[in-house]
């Protein structure tokens, strides 16, 4: 089984990412400078993360191809107004998940849609034995007697 | 007879008149009209429904029309589900209604008694999780309150039984397994049904599923106990003895044999209950130990009740009338001192003159007060001499069951400073006592004003009449100050009270005096009518007060009797109302419905001033109101040449004309009613044995047993 190096490359990545969001912090609101490297075209320069963490050249393609590496990458450009990593192959891997995540919602939706309307059902029977129960009590009230519902088997 | 809806041509709250086509039968296919008030509909319809009808059928210039005596709603199959859901249930429109049945067409009505919500709900509204579920929630129960309604509808129609009231009762009680229930056990329903009309059914619906021995069911001695138990309380007690109790088992069941094994079934699933030697239905022990508890609840909220305090606000009170005695000062002190109080006195001896300085009173001292009384006429009466607004105590009770702001201060509503004002208060029944004991706060005041020796409730349980023996909470007028001593009618309402044959003046015209004038039976109405024209006719001053509705004397026939000469002397036009009786203008009529709207109350009298043949409409003078009635209100209004005594309870007029005969109506309490309602004048016409046969009943009260135990 080939080792996975996510793991490996994601403990660099962040206390690295966390410098970076630090610094972008530190700078004064209105006056910020993007703190992630980027490319001349105002993309994040994913050679310059590798580099700076310290990964070999070969391993950039790493970024392009697992989300869990690019996506704090991401979203610490999008908080500095940095275009993201972008690759086919990542939006593909987006879609999947969104995909999942929304057939995963819809199986959550349809469960708690049919939970609440067995709720509805019990709700309706514990109506409908009360509204009973209401009647026979104004029965009772009114005319002192009611409807025997109780009675013994021959 | 099965009718497919057509038409609604008329929609009225006391009926519905629709056409169709009918379905079945030698008339298939032809159409028809079904007129059917609302007492008899099992549902409202509505286009499109199938109805099955049955009553005679009457050739009308509208064609062939039914008057139904019963009627209810097929359950609808096929696409007919889709008008039923659109007419009946909330939220549903067309579409939506359609949208089910595209999904499950022919299986829709299955779809829906199987009540699965969750798909329902993914068809009815897609896209609105919340709603849909509602929506179908909502779809489910109608389907199946309907269902159960037509499914109960047609087993009461097969076994014979065409009471809608029980019908409903039973759908309320059982919902959907009502006609299971029932088949199981139809004496079920034998506190609500005559015994030899349950015991009949319950035998042959038995034998029906096998049962070897009916007539030894346990579940008919279990009826036979609530059926005896509906008896003590129809008769208006409470209790009963337990002799009398065991006769009356022994009666239903025919078998002395069993009448233990009854009580014991009784008793074990809570029938009866046994206290002191007496048998009491639960229901009404029940209620009398609610209401019991609650008045030795009330106490005393702090207002102070000072003496010289109330003789100075008294004082201004009364400047410009006649002022209270020392007697009525008393009554009145006492009243304000108690947090229970009651006011007991003879017609005529100014207990409303009591009450009216009583509120007024109770108001400067810093407190508020709710007045209610039993009839509308009353509390019409009650408000005028008070100056403040009285209600019917059913109006009362709604109100205050009514969740309200504050701000509304026209409802009725209690609070730690009210003081509570029943009159009439001997006439309110057990029901009503408990009812209104339940709206008391901490702090209220109850003042209860009445006559004990007047008619007792119509309902059972006596409270006023127990609660007056104790002489700590009880204020008695002995003084007449309304009738005149001239007129004879306080010694001979004394005379009456205590049970003694009065000396009666004899007859001459009108005048001032108690007279009797011998009359049979069948000879009864016209002396009436003689009697009628020699006090000066129905100018608002005379009413004939008797016992039936029904009979040669009975309200129906002199009603008749009356408006027949008068039409034919005045040849006026007249008009049918929707109960067949006529009316004519200048007589005199009653309203028979309190109508808060246009403030005429149960009781108000007056005087019809014009009829509109075109409009089918007329219009009435009540109570010093004009009010206009259309063909559909006309059935609230009735003919007041002569009235029953409860209808006029509450009522006083210059002359009144008793017919006297025998009914079993007639007691002490009843002649008493009917010659106190004259201010002047009372003529009674019929038997002298019929007299002193009344008198030597009970009072109708005296012969109530009751398990209300009030003890200082």
């Amino acid at each position: 089984m080939p080792k996975n190096i996510t793991p490996e490359i994601l403990a660099k990545l962040e206390p690295y990412l966390e410098q970076l969001d630090a610094s972008w912090e530190s700078q004064s609101e209105g006056l910020r400078q993007p703190t992630l490297p980027i490319t001349v075209d105002g993309k994040v320069n994913v050679r310059g993360i590798a580099k700076a963490i310290g990964l070999r050249q070969s391993q950039e393609q790493h970024f392009f191809r697992k989300p869990e590496l690019a996506s704090p990458i991401n979203a610490l450009a999008q908080v500095q107004g940095v275009k993201p990593i972008g690759s086919r192959l990542l939006a593909d891997q987006h879609d999947k998940s969104a995909a999942d995540r929304l057939a995963r919602t819809a199986t959550e939706k349809n469960d708690l849609a049919r939970a609440l309307a067995e709720k509805e059902a019990e709700i309706e029977f514990l109506r409908e034995e009360n509204t009973m129960l209401l009647s026979q009590l104004a029965q009772i009230e009114s005319t002192g007697t009611a409807i025997r519902t109780e009675w013994p088997e021959d | 007879m099965q009718v497919h809806v057509k038409r609604i041509v008329s929609h009225k709250p006391f009926g519905t008149i629709f056409t169709g086509e009918v379905l079945d039968g030698e008339q298939a296919g032809d159409s028809v009209q079904v007129k059917a008030y609302a007492a008899r509909l099992i549902g409202v319809p509505s286009k499109d429904e199938i109805w099955t009808v049955s009553g005679p059928i009457k050739n009308t210039k509208w064609g062939d029309q039914i008057e139904a005596e019963y009627a209810y709603r097929q359950r609808p199959t096929g696409k007919l589900v889709v008008s039923f859901l659109s007419n009946s249930c909330p939220g549903i429109g067309q579409t939506r209604a359609k949208r089910l049945w595209d999904k499950w067409g022919n299986e829709l009505a299955s779809v829906l008694s199987s009540g699965n919500v969750a798909e329902i709900a993914e068809i009815i509204a897609p896209g609105r999780p919340i709603l849909s579920v509602r929506l179908a929630s909502l779809v489910c129960r109608e389907w199946k309150k309907h269902e159960a309604e037509s499914d109960l509808a047609s087993w009461f129609q097969s076994h014979g039984i065409d009471s809608t009231r029980l019908l409903k009762i039973c759908a309320n009680t059982f919902g959907k397994q009502a006609v299971d229930r029932l088949r199981s056990n139809p004496w079920c329903m034998a506190s609500m049904m005559n015994w030899k009309e349950v015991d009949t059914l319950g035998l042959k619906v038995l034998a029906e599923i096998g049962s070897a021995a009916p007539d030894r069911s346990n579940k008919r001695l279990l009826g036979a106990v609530d059926s005896a138990v509906r008896d003590i309380l129809a008769s208006g007690s409470t209790a009963m003895s337990l002799f009398d109790f065991e006769s009356l088992l022994e009666q239903k069941l025919d078998d002395f044999k069993r009448v233990y094994e009854a009580i014991e079934l009784g008793v074990k699933f809570g029938a009866i209950i046994g206290r002191d030697g007496l048998w009491l239905p639960p229901g009404s022990a029940f209620m009398e130990r609610a209401v019991v508890g609650a008045l030795r609840q009330l106490e005393n909220n702090g207002i102070k009740v000072d003496e010289q305090n109330v003789r100075d606000i008294l004082r201004t009170l009364s400047a410009g009338y006649v002022k209270p005695d020392e007697e009525q000062f008393q009554a009145m002190l006492h009243i304000l001192r108690s947090p229970l109080s009651c006011l007991v006195g003879g017609a005529g001896t100014g207990k409303t003159t009591i009450l009216r300085y009583v509120v007024r009173l109770w108001h400067r001292l810093g407190g508020n007060v709710l007045m209610a009384t039993l009839s509308g006429k009353a509390a019409l009466k009650l408000s005028q001499s008070t100056g403040l607004l009285a209600k019917t105590l059913t109006r009362t009770l709604a109100e205050l069951q009514e969740d309200h702001d504050e701000e509304e201060h026209d409802l009725a509503e209690i609070n730690e400073r009210t003081l509570v004002v029943v009159d009439e208060a001997s006439m309110v029944d057990l029901a009503t006592f408990h009812s209104l004991m339940k709206h008391m706060k901490k702090g209220s005041r109850l003042l209860l004003s009445g006559d004990p020796a007047q008619l007792p409730p119509i309902g059972f349980g006596l409270v006023f009449h127990r609660l007056v023996n104790d002489d700590s909470i009880t204020v008695r007028l002995n003084k007449i100050y309304r009738q005149t001593e001239d007129s004879g009618i306080p010694l001979v309402a004394k005379a009456i009270r205590e049970k003694h044959m009065p000396a009666f003046d004899q007859y001459h015209s009108r005048g001032e005096s108690v007279s009797f004038i011998p009359a049979s039976l069948d000879s009864i109405p016209a002396i009436v009518e003689q009697v009628a024209e020699d006090l000066g006719g129905f100018d608002g001053d005379l009413m004939i007060v008797t016992a039936t509705n029904r009979g040669p004397a009975g309200v129906d026939r002199l009603n008749r009797l009356f408006h027949d000469k008068y039409k034919q002397q005045a040849n006026l036009p007249e008009l049918k109302g929707s109960l067949g009786q006529y009316f004519c203008p200048g007589e005199p009529v009653i309203h028979l419905k309190n109508d808060y709207q246009r403030t005429v109350f149960n009781g108000s009298l007056g005087k019809v001033l014009n009829v509109d043949r075109d409009k089918h409409s007329l219009t009435a003078n009540l109570d010093d109101k004009f009010v206009s009635f259309d063909a559909g209100q006309l059935i609230d209004l009735s003919l007041a040449y002569a009235i029953t005594c409860h209808k006029c309870q509450g009522s006083q007029v210059k002359r009144v004309i008793i017919p006297v005969y025998q009914t079993r109506l007639m007691d002490p309490s009843w002649l008493y009613t009917a010659i106190t309602r004259a201010e002047k004048q009372v003529v009674l016409v019929g038997g002298g044995k019929e007299i002193e046969r009344t008198l030597e009943r009970e009072f109708a009260a005296d012969c109530r047993k009751v398990g209300f135990e009030w003890h200082k």
